[in-house]
C-alpha cells in the first residue's frame, strides 16, 4: 500500500479497537497520575503512588484476561496486535509489576529509598514490555524495547548510594545499547532483503519469493535473533546478567527475571515465526539456525547450572539459574514448529518460571538485610527453625525451579520436553534433563542450609510487610496449585499458541 | 461409603497424607500426642489395607480395583490406579512396615518430632502412591515425591555426614529417573504414532511394537533408560554405593522404609514396565543382567562380611539379597520369578527387622561399631533371639521366609543359565559366614566392656515392634502357598508379556515404520 | 492300601510334632519367664521331663508305626500323610508330605528310641546348668528336624531337616556362647555344612531339571527314562554326594566334626555320632537307585568312604582327649558306612548306621559320665584306674569299646563285617577297598583299646582332689558350665560314679550294644529282607568270588583286631614306652597330633584369601573406584563451574568482547554454511 498519503481513518480509532487497548490505557493512565503525584507537594506521595500503581496494574491485568478470549484485532495499520499471545503475556508482566511493587514497598523503606519515580519506572518499563507482547512492526518492537530497557537501567541502578548498583546499571545500558544497535542492524537487513518492516510483510515475501533467502538476509535473522539472546542473557551473549542482577536492588532482580525475560521471549517468539522459522524458511537457512540455536541452548544451560554450582550468594544463585532457564526456553522454542503444542511450552515455561521467581525472590527481600546483605547461603542456616514458613515456601519455589513434582516447574518442564521429543529433540531433551539433573545440586544446597544446618549468629531481622507476606503465600500456592492440577493452564497455552500460529 | 466402595486405592494411598496435615493442628510442643497420632494413623491405614487383599481375585483381570480420572486431558495423562497380584503384596509390606518403624522411632526421635512423623505418613502416602500407578506417568510424579520426604529424613535425623548421604541419594536417584522420564515422553508419543493418539497408560502401552536388535535400538536405549532408573533404586552392582551410606546415616525408620519399601520399587518397575515393554531387549539383556546379580550376590556378601560397622553390614547384605532379585527376575522363568517377588518381601521383613534391633542396640549404646559388643546374649537374651531369627531368614533357613525366595530364584535361575547359578549360589554360604559371624562376635563370647554389663534387655514397645515380624518370618516360610495363590498369576501374566515370541502373536502388526536409531 | 493304615498314616506327622510342641513350651517357657534378670532358673528335673515325654511320645508312636508296617504284606509296606502344599509354582509342586517306609521307619525307632535315652541322660547330665530350658528346647527342637529329615517324601522337605539339623547342631555346640571357641566351633560347622549343602542345593535342580519332580516317588517313577542319561545321574549323585560329605563329615569337609566336641556330651552323642551326621546314609539308601544307576559316583563314594575311614583313624590313634578320640572314630566309622554304601550294600551301611548308633551313643555317654565323674578332665593322660570308682560306666564302657572293636558277638561284628566282607566281594568292591578297610579295623581297636586302657585300667593318674586345671575349667565355664554349680561339696567326694539317671541310658544303650547286631546276622539278615521294598539291590557278588570267601574274611578281621587289641593293651600297660615310641618317629607324631594340618591347609587355602579380597574389593573397589567416580562427577561438575566463571571477570571490556566474538563465530558459522 502506499503510506505516503494521510489516511484520515487511521488517526481515528474504531470502539473495537479502543475495547482491546483498554489494558494499555490503564496503564498510561497510571504513569501520567503518578507522575502528577509526584510532582504534587500537596501530600506525601509514597501511599498514593503506590495505590495507584498497584490498581492500574490489576485493573489492566483484569481487562488484558478479559480480553484474552477475543479474536485477533490489528491496530494501527498492522503496527501492533492485539491478540490471546499478547494478552497472556500482558497479565503476566502486569502482575509481575504489581507483586514488585508490593514486595518493594517495606524494602524501599528499609533501604531509604522511598522514591516515587520508582513506581513511575516500573509502570514505564511495563508498558515497554506490553507493547514487545503486542508489536507487529520491527521499528515498534525495537521502540518498546528500548522504552522497556531504558527504564530498566535507571532501576538497576536505583540504589545512588551502592557502587555495585550504580556499575551494574552502567554495564547494562552500554551492552544494552550495543546489544540494541546489532539488532538495529538486522531490522536493517531484512527490510533491505523483503522490503518490509511488517511480520506479516517479510512472511509473505518469504513465502511468495525464495530469492529473497539470500545470505545477507539470514545475516538479518540472525543479527535480529542475537538482539533478543542478548536480552534473555543467552550464552555466551549472558555476561552482563548476573553482575547487573546481584547489582540491582532485589525486588527489581526479580523483576527483570520474570518481565524482562517473558516481554524478550514473547517478542522473539512472534519475530521467529514471522521470519518463517520452521515453516518457509529454506532447508538450508532453517538447518543452519537451527543448529546455531542448539548449539546456544546447550551451551546456556551448561554454563548458567554448572557456573551456579559456585555459589554461595543467594542472589547471584538465582541470576546464574536464570541463565540456565533460558536455555530451557530455547529448547521450547527450537522444538515449536516441530510439535503439537507449539509455542505453548514457552507460554507455560515463562509463566510458571515468574511465578516461582517472584516468590522467591519475595522471600530474598523480605530476607535481605542493609544494602541486600545476608544473602548468602550461611545466612540461611537453620531457617526452618526460626521462620519455619518462609523456609517452607522457599523450599517450594526451590523444588519447583529444580522441577520437581508437584511444582509449577515440574509442570512447565515436562510439556516442554514432552514437545522437544515430540519435534525428534531427543538428544538435546536427554542434555536438558542432564543439566537439570546438575540444577537439583545447588538448589538442594539452599535447602541443606536451610533445613540440615544450625542457626548461627544473628542474621538481619525479617522485613515483614503484609504486603511481601501475602505475596509469597500466593506464589507458592499458585506453585502447587499449577504443579498437581496443570490441566486448564495447559489447555489454555495450547488453544494460545495454535490462534497465534 | 459408597465413594470409598469404588475408591479404595485412592483412599488407601492418600488416607497417611490426610492424616498427617490433619495431624498439623497438634502443637509441636506436645510429642507424645503427635506419636500416638500418627501410629494410629498407620495402623488404620494398614487395616484398610488389609481390604485388598479380599478385594482382589486373583482368577480376575490383570488389573483389579481400577480408578480413572481425568487429569492432564491435553497430554493424555490420566489419574489411573489399579493393582495386580504382585502391587498387592507390596502394598500391604508398605502398610504392615510402617507402623512398625513409627512406633520403633518413638524413644530415638526427640528433636522436631513434628515435621518427623510428619514425613514419614507423607512418605508412606508416595510409595502407596507409586504402586497403585498403572498410568506410567503418574507412576513417574510418585516415584519422584518420594525423595523429598525421604531427603529430609536422612538429611534433618541422619548421623555425622547425614547431608552428604542425603544429597548422594537424592542425586543417585534423580539422574536415573530423569532419563527414565524422557523414555516415558518416548514412548507416550510412540503410542501417538503408532495408534493416533497420546497414551501414558500402561495397558496402552504394553500394545507398543518398537524396533529391536542391537544395542542402538530404540528398545534397547530405552530399555537401558528405564533399567538405569531400576537398577539404581535396586541398587544393582556397581550402582549400589549410595545404598550404604544412606543406610548408615538415616535414622533407624528411614533405613527400615528404605530397605523395606523403596527398594523393591526397582524391582516392581521391572516387572510393571521394563520388562513387559521392551520384551525383546529384555531377552537382548538378560544374560548381563544375571551376571550383574550374580556379582551383586557375591559382591555384596563379600564386602559386608569385612564391615566395622554392624548398620553398614546389613546395608551391603541388602545389595547382596537384591542381588537374588534381579537374578530371578532375569531368569524369565516362573519359578524364577514368583521367587523374586517372594523375595522383595522376605527382605523387607528381614532387613528391615534387622535393622530395627540395629536402632535398639543403637539407642542404648550410641556405637554401631561391632567391636564395641560382644557377649551380649547374656545381658539381652530376648533382643538375642530377636536377632538370631532374623539372621535365620537372613540366611534362608528352611523353614523361614528367605529359604523360599533363594529357593525358587536359585531354582529359577538353574533353569536359566545353569553355570551362573553354580556362582550365585556361592552366595548361600557366604550369606552364613558374615550374619553367623556378625552374630557371633556381637552375642556370643565373654563381655569385655563394662558398658554392655549393664544394658536392659528388649521394652515391651520394642517386643511389640519385632514381634509381627517374627511371625511373618515363620508364617511366610512355612505356608508360602498363602500368598502364591493371589501373586502367581499376575506373575505368570508379567512373564507371558515379556516373552518376546508371546507378544508378537499378542501384539497387533504395526503399521508405522519405527524410526531407527 | 492296607485298610487301617490310613487312619495309621495319619498318626506321622506326631512324630515330629510331638518334639516341636515340647520345643515350643520349653521354649516360650524359656523366653518369656527365665531371660528376665534374676528370674530364678527352672530345674532340669522340670523341663528335662517335659522334653523326654515329648520324644518319648514320639517314641511310642513310631513302634506301633513300625508294627502297623510289619503287619502290611511286604510290597506294600509304606504309609503315607500330606498335610498341606508347601509350594506350587510353575510346574514346581512340594507338599509338605510325609512317607513313612521301611527305611525310615527305622530311622525313627533309632532316632527317638536313642534319644529319649539321652534324653533322660541330659536330666542328670544338665542338672547344674543355668538355662536347661532352653537346652532341652533345643535337643527337641533338633529331633523334630532329624525326624522331619527322615520322615519327608520330597527333596525340599528332606532338606527343610537337613538345614534344620545342622541350625541345632549349630545352637548346641555353640550352648556354652560365653566360651568364644565353643562359640567359633558352632558357627563352623554351620558354615561347613553350608558348602555340602550348596551341593545338595544344586543336587536338587539337577534332579529338578531331569526328573522335572523332587518328590522321591516321581524321582523313582522317571528313573527308567533318566537312565538313558547316565551323565546327568552320575552329575546328581555326586552333587548330592558333597552334601553327605559336609553332613556326614566326609573328606574333605570333615573339618567341623571333631572342633564340634565343644558341644555338652548329650549332644555330641545324639547328634554327632548317632543320628545327624549320619542323615548323608541316609540320604544315599534313600536315593539308591540313582546311585546304583552310576557305578562311577558310587565307586567315587566308596573312595572317599574308606579313605576317610583310614585318615580319622590315624589321626584318632594320637589324640589325648577322650571327646576328640571318640569324635575322629566316630568320621571313621562314618567312612565306613559310605564305603558299604558306595560298593552297592546300603543296606549294609544302614545296618553300621543302627549299631554304630547304640554303641556310639554309648562310648560318648560312658565318656560324658567320666568326665562328669572327672570334674571335667578330658585327658586320658590324666585320668586310668576309673574301673573301681566308676564300675558301672566301666563295664558299659567295656561293652561299648568291644563292640566297635568288632570282636563277636557284639553289635558292631556282624555291621562292620558285612561292609569289610561286601568291600571286597560286590561287584563294585575291590581287594584294595577291603585291605584299606580291614587295616582301619585294626588301628580302631587300637586305638580304642588305648583310650579304654588309659581311662580304666592301671593307676589312676591324677589327684584325688580337682586339680587346679580343673578348677579352672570350672571356673572358666562359671554357671553356663553342665555341672557342678555346687562344686565345693562335689570335689570332696572327688572322683565319684554317676547317679541313676545318668547309668540307667548307659545301661540300655550297652545292651543293645550287645544284641543290636542279631537283626544282621549274615546269610539270614532281617535287615536285608526288611527293606528289600526301598533297596531292590541285592548282593550280587564280583566274579571269581568264592561266598567260602566269606568266613575267611570274617575270620582275618577278627583275628586283626585282637591281634591290635592285644598289642595296645601291652604297649599302654605303661605310658612311659608308649611315649617313647612316639619320640621314635618324631615328624610322624607331631604330623597326626596336628591332624594332618588340614585346618591350617584350609585357613591359608581360603578363609584368608577370601578376607584379604573382601577387604581389597571394599576399599580398592567400592570405596577407590566408584565411589570415586561417582563424586568424580560432582567435582568434575564444580571444576567446569569454576573454569566457565573465570570469564566472569567483571569488566566491561570482557564481557563486550565475549559478545563480539559470539558474534562473529555464529555470524561466520552461517556465511561459511552458505557461501
Amino acid at each position: 500500500m502506499d503510506s505516503s498519503v494521510i489516511r484520515p481513518e487511521l488517526l481515528t480509532l474504531s470502539r473495537e479497537a479502543l475495547a482491546v487497548l483498554t489494558p494499555y490505557f490503564w496503564v498510561l493512565a497510571g504513569i501520567v497520575i503518578t507522575m502528577l503525584l509526584s510532582v504534587m507537594k500537596v501530600m506525601k506521595p509514597k501511599w498514593p503512588v503506590f495505590f495507584v500503581s498497584v490498581a492500574v496494574c490489576i485493573a489492566a491485568a483484569v481487562a488484558s484476561a478479559a480480553l484474552a478470549g477475543l479474536p485477533p484485532v490489528s491496530l494501527f495499520a498492522d503496527m501492533m496486535i492485539s491478540d490471546p499471545f499478547s494478552n497472556f503475556f500482558n497479565v503476566i508482566f502486569l502482575v509481575a509489576m504489581a507483586l514488585t511493587a508490593l514486595v518493594s514497598l517495606r524494602y524501599l523503606d528499609e533501604e531509604k529509598l522511598q522514591y516515587p519515580e520508582y513506581y513511575v519506572l516500573l509502570l514505564l518499563s511495563t508498558f515497554g514490555m506490553m507493547l514487545m507482547a503486542s508489536a507487529t512492526n520491527l521499528i515498534v518492537i525495537f521502540i518498546a524495547l528500548e522504552i522497556m530497557s531504558l527504564s530498566t537501567y535507571v532501576l538497576v541502578g536505583f540504589r545512588r548510594a551502592d557502587r555495585r548498583s550504580n556499575e551494574a546499571a552502567m554495564k547494562y545500558f552500554i551492552l544494552g545499547s550495543a546489544a540494541s544497535a546489532v539488532m538495529l542492524y538486522g531490522a536493517a537487513l531484512l527490510y533491505g532483503t523483503t522490503g518490509s518492516l511488517q511480520l506479516s510483510g517479510i512472511l509473505n515475501a518469504l513465502k511468495t519469493n525464495a530469492a529473497v533467502m539470500s545470505p545477507a538476509f539470514m545475516l538479518g535473522v540472525w543479527l535480529t535473533a542475537i538482539g533478543f539472546l542478548f536480552k534473555v542473557a543467552a550464552a555466551p551473549f549472558h555476561m552482563w546478567m548476573p553482575d547487573v542482577y546481584e547489582g540491582a536492588p532485589v525486588p527489581i532482580t526479580g523483576f527483570m527475571t520474570t518481565g524482562i525475560k517473558a516481554a524478550s521471549f514473547a517478542a522473539f517468539v512472534r519475530v521467529f515465526h514471522a521470519l518463517g522459522y520452521g515453516h518457509g524458511l529454506s532447508e538450508a537457512i532453517q538447518s543452519h539456525i537451527h543448529d546455531i540455536l542448539w548449539v546456544c541452548a546447550v551451551l546456556t544451560m551448561a554454563v548458567g547450572n554448572f557456573v551456579a554450582l559456585t555459589q554461595t550468594n543467594l542472589k547471584r544463585m538465582l541470576a546464574y539459574s536464570s541463565i540456565a532457564h533460558s536455555g530451557y526456553l530455547l529448547v521450547g522454542l527450537l522444538a515449536a514448529p516441530g510439535n503439537a503444542n507449539g509455542y505453548g511450552p514457552v507460554m507455560l515455561y515463562l509463566a510458571a518460571y515468574s511465578i516461582m521467581n517472584l516468590g522467591a525472590f519475595a522471600v530474598l527481600s523480605i530476607l535481605a538485610g542493609r544494602g541486600d546483605s545476608g544473602l548468602n547461603l550461611h545466612d540461611l542456616a537453620g531457617l526452618s527453625q526460626r521462620r519455619p514458613w518462609l523456609a517452607f515456601s522457599l523450599a517450594v519455589f526451590l523444588f519447583s525451579m529444580a522441577g520437581i513434582p508437584p511444582t509449577a516447574g515440574f509442570a512447565a518442564k515436562y510439556l516442554m520436553f514432552y514437545s522437544a521429543v515430540q519435534a525428534g529433540e531427543v538428544s538435546l531433551v536427554v542434555i536438558s534433563v542432564l543439566c537439570s539433573a546438575v540444577s537439583v545440586y545447588f538448589y538442594l544446597r539452599v535447602l541443606v542450609y536451610m533445613y540440615m544446618h544450625q542457626p548461627v549468629g544473628a542474621p538481619p531481622a525479617p522485613r515483614w510487610s503484609i504486603w511481601a507476606a501475602g505475596t509469597v503465600g500466593a506464589m507458592t500456592v499458585l506453585t502447587l496449585q499449577l504443579g498437581i492440577l496443570p490441566s486448564p493452564i495447559i489447555e489454555l497455552v495450547r488453544r494460545i499458541s495454535a490462534s497465534f500460529a | 461409603m459408597a465413594w470409598f466402595e469404588s475408591h479404595w486405592l485412592s483412599t488407601i494411598t492418600f488416607l497417611p497424607a490426610a492424616w498427617a496435615f490433619a495431624g498439623l493442628v497438634i502443637p509441636g510442643t506436645s510429642k507424645g500426642a503427635i506419636k500416638n497420632w500418627t501410629l494410629a494413623g498407620s495402623i488404620v491405614t494398614f487395616l484398610v489395607s488389609l481390604k485388598l487383599y479380599g478385594a482382589f481375585d486373583a482368577a480376575g483381570a490383570e488389573f483389579q480395583l481400577l480408578e480413572n480420572a481425568e487429569w492432564i486431558p491435553s497430554l493424555a495423562i490420566t489419574y489411573r490406579l489399579g493393582i495386580d497380584g504382585i502391587s498387592l503384596w507390596l502394598i500391604l509390606l508398605t502398610t504392615f512396615l510402617t507402623p512398625m518403624v513409627i512406633l520403633a522411632s518413638f524413644n530415638s526421635i526427640e528433636s522436631r518430632v513434628k515435621e518427623y512423623y510428619f514425613l514419614l505418613l507423607a512418605l508412606e502416602t508416595g510409595m502407596l502412591g507409586a504402586f497403585v500407578a498403572t498410568d506410567i506417568f503418574l507412576f513417574y510424579v510418585f516415584w519422584e515425591m518420594m525423595l523429598i520426604p525421604m531427603y529430609f529424613l536422612i538429611g534433618i535425623w541422619g548421623g555425622k555426614d547425614r547431608i552428604y548421604a542425603a544429597t548422594k541419594f537424592f542425586l543417585y536417584t534423580m539422574v536415573g529417573s530423569l532419563l527414565m522420564l524422557v523414555a516415558i515422553f518416548y514412548l507416550a508419543y510412540q503410542h501417538k504414532l503408532q495408534f493416533g493418539v497420546f497414551s501414558t497408560s500402561i495397558v496402552d502401552l504394553y500394545n507398543l511394537q518398537l524396533a529391536s536388535g542391537g544395542f542402538w535400538s530404540v528398545q534397547s536405549l530405552l530399555f537401558l533408560a528405564f533399567a538405569l532408573a531400576f537398577a539404581i533404586k535396586v541398587p544393582l552392582f556397581p550402582l549400589h554405593t549410595w545404598l550404604p551410606d544412606a543406610h548408615v546415616q538415616a535414622p533407624t525408620a528411614g533405613s527400615v522404609i528404605l530397605a523395606g519399601v523403596l527398594l523393591k520399587m526397582g524391582g516392581y518397575g521391572f516387572i510393571r514396565f521394563a520388562f513387559p515393554l521392551f520384551p525383546q531387549a529384555v531377552t537382548y539383556y538378560q544374560v548381563p543382567f544375571m551376571i550383574l546379580g550374580t556379582i551383586a550376590i557375591i559382591y555384596g556378601a563379600w564386602v559386608a562380611m569385612v564391615q566395622p560397622d554392624v548398620k553398614k553390614l546389613v546395608a551391603y547384605s541388602s545389595v547382596s539379597h537384591m542381588g537374588y532379585v534381579i537374578l530371578g527376575l532375569f531368569s524369565m522363568n516362573a519359578i524364577g520369578a514368583t521367587g523374586s517377588v517372594y523375595q522383595m518381601l522376605n527382605h523387607g521383613v528381614s532387613t528391615g527387622g534387622l535393622f530395627l534391633l540395629v536402632g535398639m542396640i543403637y539407642d542404648r549404646r550410641h556405637t554401631r561399631d561391632i567391636s564395641q559388643f560382644g557377649g551380649l546374649a547374656k545381658t539381652m537374651p530376648l533382643f538375642a533371639i530377636s536377632l538370631m531369627i532374623m539372621t535365620l531368614s537372613s540366611v534362608a533357613l528352611p523353614g523361614t521366609n528367605g529359604f523360599i525366595g533363594e529357593f525358587l530364584i536359585l531354582l529359577g535361575a538353574w533353569q536359566a543359565v545353569p553355570g551362573l547359578t553354580v556362582i550365585a549360589a556361592l552366595g548361600v554360604v557366604f550369606g552364613a559366614v558374615y550374619m553367623l559371624w556378625l552374630v557371633q562376635r556381637m552375642m556370643f563370647g565373654p563381655i569385655t566392656r563394662k558398658e554392655n554389663e549393664e544394658l536392659t534387655d528388649m521394652s515391651w514397645r520394642e517386643i511389640a515392634v519385632m514381634l509381627p515380624l517374627i511371625v511373618a518370618v515363620f508364617a511366610m516360610g512355612i505356608y508360602p502357598q498363602f500368598f502364591f495363590n493371589k501373586m502367581e498369576p499376575s506373575v505368570n501374566r508379567f512373564l507371558a508379556r515379556s516373552m518376546p515370541t508371546a507378544m508378537a502373536k499378542a501384539r497387533p502388526p504395526t503399521t508405522v515404520a519405527v524410526t531407527e536409531h | 492300601m492296607h485298610n487301617d493304615s490310613t487312619t495309621h498314616s495319619a498318626l506321622i506327622a506326631w512324630i515330629p510334632l510331638l518334639p516341636l510342641l515340647g520345643f515350643l513350651v520349653n521354649g516360650l517357657w524359656y523366653a518369656l519367664f527365665q531371660t528376665k534378670r534374676g528370674s530364678k532358673k527352672a530345674s532340669s528335673a522340670v523341663t528335662g521331663v517335659i522334653a523326654t515325654l515329648a520324644i518319648g511320645g514320639a517314641f511310642a508312636v513310631s513302634v506301633m508305626l513300625f508294627l502297623t508296617l510289619k503287619a502290611m504284606p511286604e510290597e506294600q509296606r509304606a504309609l503315607q500323610q500330606n498335610l498341606f502344599t508347601w509350594m506350587r509354582v510353575g510346574t514346581l509342586q512340594v507338599d509338605m508330605a510325609f512317607t513313612l517306609d521301611t527305611l525310615s521307619t527305622l530311622f525313627t525307632l533309632v532316632i527317638t528310641g536313642v534319644g529319649t535315652l539321652i534324653h533322660i541322660y541330659s536330666i542328670g547330665y544338665m542338672s547344674h546348668d543355668a538355662t536347661p530350658g532352653k537346652f532341652f528346647a533345643y535337643l527337641n527342637l533338633f529331633c523334630f528336624a532329624m525326624l522331619m529329615l527322615v520322615l519327608g517324601s520330597s527333596l525340599p522337605i528332606l532338606f527343610l531337616g537337613w538345614e534344620g539339623v545342622g541350625l541345632c547342631s549349630y545352637l548346641l555346640i555353640g550352648y556354652w556362647y560365653t566360651d568364644m571357641d565353643k562359640a567359633s566351633a558352632g558357627k563352623k560347622a554351620f558354615i561347613v555344612n553350608r558348602i555340602g549343602d550348596l551341593g545338595f542345593l544344586l543336587g536338587m535342580f539337577m534332579i529338578y531339571t531331569v526328573f522335572n519332580t523332587l518328590d522321591f516317588s516321581g524321582i523313582q517313577a522317571g528313573m527308567p527314562a533318566a537312565v538313558s542319561n547316565p551323565g546327568a545321574l552320575t552329575l546328581i549323585a555326586l552333587l548330592l554326594f558333597v552334601g553327605c560329605m559336609g553332613k556326614s563329615a566326609q573328606i574333605p569337609l570333615f573339618v567341623w566334626l571333631p572342633d564340634a566336641m565343644a558341644g555338652p556330651t548329650p549332644v555330641s552323642a545324639l547328634i554327632h555320632a548317632a543320628t545327624m551326621v549320619t542323615s548323608g546314609i541316609y540320604m544315599i539308601a534313600r536315593l539308591n537307585f540313582i546311585y546304583s544307576a552310576s557305578p562311577s559316583a558310587l565307586h567315587v563314594v566308596a573312595v572317599v568312604g574308606a579313605l576317610t575311614a583310614f585318615f580319622a583313624a590315624t589321626i584318632a590313634v594320637v589324640q589325648t582327649d577322650i571327646k576328640k578320640i571318640l569324635a575322629y572314630s566316630t568320621v571313621s566309622q562314618l567312612g565306613y558306612m559310605f564305603l558299604g554304601c558306595g560298593v552297592g550294600a546300603y543296606s549294609a551301611g544302614v545296618f553300621h548306621v543302627i549299631t554304630h548308633a547304640f554303641f556310639k551313643a554309648l562310648l560318648f555317654l560312658g565318656a560324658g559320665s567320666v568326665i562328669h565323674g572327672m570334674h571335667e578332665e578330658q585327658n586320658i593322660l590324666k585320668m586310668g584306674g576309673l574301673k573301681s570308682k566308676m564300675p558301672v560306666t566301666f563295664a558299659v564302657f567295656g561293652i561299648g569299646w568291644l563292640a566297635i572293636c568288632g570282636i563277636p558277638p557284639f553289635s558292631g561284628f556282624f555291621s562292620k563285617d558285612e561292609i569289610l566282607w561286601q568291600a571286597y566281594a560286590s561287584a563294585h568292591g575291590s581287594p584294595l577297598l577291603y585291605g584299606l578297610a580291614a587295616l582301619t579295623a585294626a588301628m580302631t581297636a587300637f586305638y580304642m583299646t588305648r583310650l579304654f586302657s588309659l581311662t580304666f585300667l592301671g593307676k589312676p593318674r591324677f589327684a584325688e582332689q580337682p586339680s587346679y586345671s580343673n578348677v579352672h575349667a570350672i571356673a572358666k565355664h562359671g554357671i553356663d558350665d553342665h555341672g557342678h554349680g555346687d562344686h565345693g561339696s562335689e570335689s570332696k567326694k572327688g572322683v565319684h560314679e554317676s547317679p541313676a539317671v545318668m547309668t540307667g541310658p548307659l545301661i540300655a544303650l550297652a545292651i543293645l550294644s550287645a544284641v543290636g547286631g542279631l537283626i544282621g546276622i549274615p546269610h539270614a539278615s532281617w535287615l536285608d529282607e526288611w527293606l528289600k521294598p526301598v533297596i531292590h539291590t541285592g548282593h550280587v557278588l564280583r566274579e571269581g568270588v568264592a561266598p567260602t570267601t566269606e568266613w575267611v574274611l570274617m575270620g582275618v578281621s577278627v583275628t586283626l583286631a585282637a591281634v591290635a587289641i592285644a598289642f595296645a593293651m601291652g604297649l599302654y600297660r605303661d605310658l612311659k614306652r608308649a611315649e617313647s615310641l612316639a619320640l621314635k618317629h618324631p615328624a610322624l607324631h607331631k604330623l597326626l597330633v596336628n591332624k594332618w594340618y588340614v585346618d591350617e591347609l584350609y585357613e591359608a587355602l581360603f578363609v584368608k584369601p577370601i578376607y584379604a579380597l573382601s577387604v581389597g574389593l571394599w576399599n580398592g573397589f567400592d570405596i577407590a573406584v566408584i565411589d570415586r567416580v561417582v563424586n568424580g562427577f560432582g567435582r568434575v561438575s564444580l571444576w567446569t563451574g569454576q573454569a566457565a566463571r573465570m570469564a566472569q571477570t567483571g569488566s566491561i571490556q570482557m564481557y563486550a568482547f565475549m559478545i563480539l566474538a559470539g558474534l562473529v563465530a555464529s555470524v561466520g558459522y552461517l556465511i561459511y554454511g552458505l557461501v
